[in-house]
């Protein structure tokens, strides 16, 4: 029987032009918004990598100089486009893919391309993961609908029951018909999808298994979306009332909710602005030491003890060039604050995340959309982890270039202006010793905790539907 | 129209709790939305006052100490410029920007000016917005007109035909002495009333209580309404047109439905991915890139760089200095090399910039497609919270900072003393804003954009209306 009401459902599902004509589209779209994503990736990946190249050519090319100049001179810590963002390209546009490491100051990730962008770039994005989120669970609810309201309004589903029809069977047969049809739609999607990370990363495993998991959590949601719709169409009397509801809920939940979310969590917990921050930062930075200012009382405090420690009487007659020790003595006092001001910032960006997770227990929309986002390596964790990364390499390369400066004897007897005639090799071993910055991306199941309340979220929202669909089944009246 | 129907469907509206819960939801959506761009742009305005605020009072210090013979370091010319965003400009806050929070949230509003490079001015430490509230779009006024008023026109206008065939009652209407245009236009006329009335009176009720009313132009004001109200009118128009249609309710909520996926969602994301493919913008990186080509050690160029700088301006170079003897200080040397890099990376900020400005032409077109698009445009631009502002603002900024490097400049690399003199000539900025024309022009490429839509769907129904006869099935 159970076969019989599937097959009768998906017939008359294909037979609907206008179902057939909206499939075609946004498959199709689906498809052309992967390559677009796959080209604009391929770009932003082959600047991204010949950036970072590039950064590091400088940095060696570098003529002799007093190691704290070099310092000053920095280096570039370039985050590469993750491989899904050809699907789910999250935040990416908002944030930046560049941090400046340079002595004495921890910068935020620079270049966020949304601000050379013209002003649409803010009304949506044209990607496979925004087609999978908003229009297939749109073809859901066009599909779903009138399941039972329409057989209601004609008539059919008081015969269907009069012939002893099991109202379970028919529930979920039609169920069935309509995530099969869907399935069968997201094919042609995930075989490209998976083709094309094949192409992009070859054999590594991770990327294809971050990619299922975001398939599962949008199968989840499409469930979830099938059995609310079909739970609606099998409560209320007019098919017109049904799809109002399930439009109503789709609207809100898709473009409206995240929105308000948004205004909710920043009026809640604002974010300082980028003035206030880097005041409070330099204020800080003034009670301590800084290397830089050789007048200061902390300053001739440390130097004192110093030469204390050395048991001599003179800078002069010290064996490590002073310099480079207050130097450092002042990193390690920056870093304290600004891992102090960052950690403020960050508790901010958490408060704000907590308020977008407790909305995102009733809106599983939001759910879906972090879900992707962390599994694509889009979302701000995985932008917060470069950071802090770039933000380690920074610290140590700042340090072995201050070490230098203290330790290495030929920087005892130069004058700072003698560097540009210093022949020795030194340098040019110095600046190539530099370890290179190679970011290791976090592991899947580290991502995979941090992300997994958002598809528990979704997991409870398929349940609770299960027992709503199995409660309104029972009770279906014709 | 006949002014029974539209007295009949008053009587009928106003008895539906559907009506009072609509326009409920339109009027907190619209109270919250001004809320938050309100507070959002008075939080920037109160940043900036204080900004000016406390450089000014820097200036008089620095003045004051210089008056009463101060210490050397003040008097130095390197004083001004030392601290690389002594000097910060800022971007007025427009009276309306509450209405629109735009590009505000991701532009910067402040650009500090000094002579260190540009890598490392003070808004390069900018963005600490969480990027994920970006990318959802702020919850203001225009989000509200541009998003939510479509889909509170549908819900209220899908079925207006439908619903009267499906019962039943429309044979009945109609065999009254009313046709079927006077009955539509009454219906759409009275819900035009009510929507549109509802957004202004919000509108005007939130600004007098906030206190914001005697500072808002009337003229941007109404401008404002008047492509708020085009908007509401194109809506409208769609609803009718589909409505004349034959076609169940329940078709028509999903046309109208589709059409609002395809105006406000698909083309815009579309014609974005469109302008990025025709014109993409080149990565600023590129321009840091360049910038730091060929690192540099600061006294081996010093004497290069200083003929180069004189080079390109001559007139700065007095009877004293023709030798190119400037002071051998680390200043001077660091300073030069500052300017170098600004100048290797100048082609290209000056290709973005043309770039950005081919997109917002391209976008300026392309906006006659969808009048979400074309709207969004026009509350950027009376709300100066639109790219080309920010881009001009960009653009004047760069300009100014040659300006203040071609006085600081000299001054420092020879250790001339600061003379009172000098602090009554340092170079001040001051933003101009794009000719009145120009942004009338562009407002009225947007308008007759949606204008024409409108009337080109209004024209559709009229020449549909004509045929009733079979309407009634």
């Amino acid at each position: 029987m159970l076969v019989r009401i599937i097959r009768k459902e998906v017939t008359e599902l294909i037979r609907d032009h206008r179902l057939r004509i909206f499939a075609a589209g946004i498959v199709v779209l689906t498809a052309v918004a992967l390559c677009v994503g796959l080209v604009h990736h391929k770009n932003v990946q082959a600047f991204r990598q010949e950036s970072q190249l590039l950064t590091r050519q400088q940095w060696e090319k570098q003529p002799a100089r007093n190691p704290h100049g070099a310092a000053h001179y920095g280096i570039y810590a370039i985050k590469d486009s993750p491989v899904l963002s050809f699907i789910e390209n999250g935040i990416s546009d908002f944030s930046g893919y560049a941090m400046y490491l340079e002595a004495h100051y921890q910068n935020p990730m620079r270049y966020r391309s949304a601000e050379d962008a013209t002003a649409i770039s803010r009304m949506g994005n044209f990607t496979a993961g925004a087609m999978l989120q908003y229009y297939f669970p749109l073809f859901i609810i066009l599909m779903a609908y009138p399941c039972f309201a329409s057989e209601r309004e004609n008539g059919t589903l008081r015969q269907l029951l009069a012939h002893g029809v099991s109202r379970h069977k028919l529930f979920w047969g039609k169920a069935i018909a309509i995530l099969g049809i869907q399935a069968v739609l997201c094919l042609p999607i995930i075989a490209i999808s998976l083709v094309s990370i094949w192409y992009l990363s070859g054999s590594e495993s991770e990327p294809i298994l971050r990619f299922l998991l975001m398939i599962s959590g949008l199968m989840v949601y499409y469930v979830a979306t099938a059995l609310l719709t079909l739970s609606v169409s099998a409560i209320v009397k007019r098919s017109a009332t049904a799809l109002a509801i399930m439009l109503g809920f789709w609207f809100i939940t898709t473009f409206v909710a995240p929105v308000v979310t948004t205004a909710i969590a920043e009026q809640l917990h604002p974010v300082p602005s980028a003035e206030d921050f880097a005041l409070g930062i330099n204020e800080d930075k003034l009670k301590g030491l800084d290397g830089h200012r050789a007048g200061s009382d902390s300053y001739r405090a440390f130097v004192d003890s110093v030469l204390q420690h050395y048991n001599v009487k003179r800078t002069e007659d010290l064996p490590v060039n002073i310099y480079g020790l207050a130097f450092q003595k002042g990193e390690d006092y920056s870093n304290t604050v600004m891992d102090a001001h960052y950690d403020d910032l960050t508790s901010i960006y958490e408060d704000q995340a907590r308020v977008r997770r407790s909305v995102a227990a009733f809106v599983p929309f939001i759910a879906v959309r972090s879900w992707l986002m962390g599994l694509a390596g889009t979302d701000f964790w995985h932008h917060a982890h470069f950071h802090r990364f770039a933000e380690d390499y920074r610290r140590t390369f700042v340090k072995i270039l201050n070490d230098d400066l203290a330790y290495y004897e030929g920087h005892l007897t130069t004058k700072d202006r003698e560097y540009q005639f210093a022949t020795d090799p030194h340098f040019s071993t110095l600046y190539a010793k530099m370890p290179h910055f190679q970011y290791i991306r976090p592991e899947l199941s580290e991502v995979f905790t941090v992300n997994q309340s958002y598809f528990a979220i979704l997991i409870f929202w398929c349940l609770g539907l299960l027992a709503c669909c199995f409660a309104s089944a029972k009770g279906l009246k014709p | 129209m006949k002014i029974t129907v539209f007295k009949h469907e008053w009587k009928i509206m106003r008895r539906r709790y559907s009506t009072w819960l609509l326009l409920g939801l339109l009027f907190s959506a619209l109270l919250s939305g001004w809320f938050n761009g309100h507070s959002h742009a008075a939080a920037l305005k109160q940043k900036i006052e204080r900004i000016v605020g406390e450089q000014e009072e820097q200036y008089a210090t620095l003045k004051n100490s210089f008056l009463e013979g101060s210490t050397e370091e003040l008097k130095a010319a390197e004083s001004p410029g030392k601290y690389g965003g002594l000097h910060s400009l800022t971007l007025p806050v427009q009276p309306l920007a509450a209405l629109t929070v735009g590009q505000s949230d991701i532009s910067p509003q402040i650009i500090g000016v000094g002579v260190m490079n540009k890598q490392r001015l003070p808004q390069d430490r900018y963005g600490y917005e969480n990027p994920i509230h970006l990318l959802n779009g702020a919850f203001d006024v225009a989000f509200v007109i541009i998003v939510l008023v479509p889909l509170i026109i549908i819900a209220m206008s899908y079925d207006i035909i439908a619903d009267e065939r499906e019962r039943g009652i429309l044979p009945l209407l109609l065999a009254a002495p009313v046709s079927m245009p006077q009955l539509l236009i009454g219906k759409i006329v009275l819900r035009f009333i009510l929507v549109a009335g509802t957004c202004l009176l919000t509108l005007l009720i939130s600004m007098i209580f906030s206190g914001q009313g005697p500072s808002i132009s009337l003229p941007m004001f109404w401008t404002w309404m008047i492509f708020t109200i085009a908007y509401i009118l194109f809506w409208f128009a769609l609803a009718a047109f589909v409505n004349i249609g034959r076609s169940s309710s329940v078709r028509n909520a999903i046309r109208l439905s589709m059409a609002w996926l395809a105006f406000v969602v698909i083309f815009p994301a579309l014609v974005h991915v469109l302008i990025e493919m025709v014109h993409p913008v080149t990565p600023r990186l590129k321009a840091v890139n360049a910038a730091r080509e060929k690192p540099m050690e600061y006294y081996a160029e010093k004497p290069r760089l200083a003929e180069q700088w004189y080079q390109r301006f001559p007139e700065l170079k007095t009877e004293a200095q023709n030798a190119v003897t400037v002071k051998e200080s680390f200043g001077a040397a660091f300073w030069l090399l500052q300017e170098e890099m600004d100048r290797r990376a100048a082609p290209v900020d000056k290709q973005i910039e043309s770039e950005i400005a081919r997109q917002q032409e391209l976008l300026r077109f392309l906006s006659l497609i969808s009048p979400s698009i074309a709207l969004r445009e026009a509350f950027n631009l009376i709300s100066g919270t639109d790219v080309s502002r920010y881009q001009s603002f960009r653009k004047q900024a760069e300009l100014f900072r040659l300006e203040w490097r071609k006085f600081f400049l000299p001054r420092a690399i020879h250790a001339h003393k600061m003379t009172p003199k000098d602090y009554m000539i340092i170079p001040v900025f001051d933003f101009k804003e794009a000719a009145g024309k120009s942004i009338l022009f562009q407002l009225g490429l947007n308008i007759i954009g949606i204008g024409l839509l409108t009337l080109l769907v209004v024209l559709k129904v009229r020449h549909k209306q004509t045929d009733t006869s079979n309407m009634l099935v």
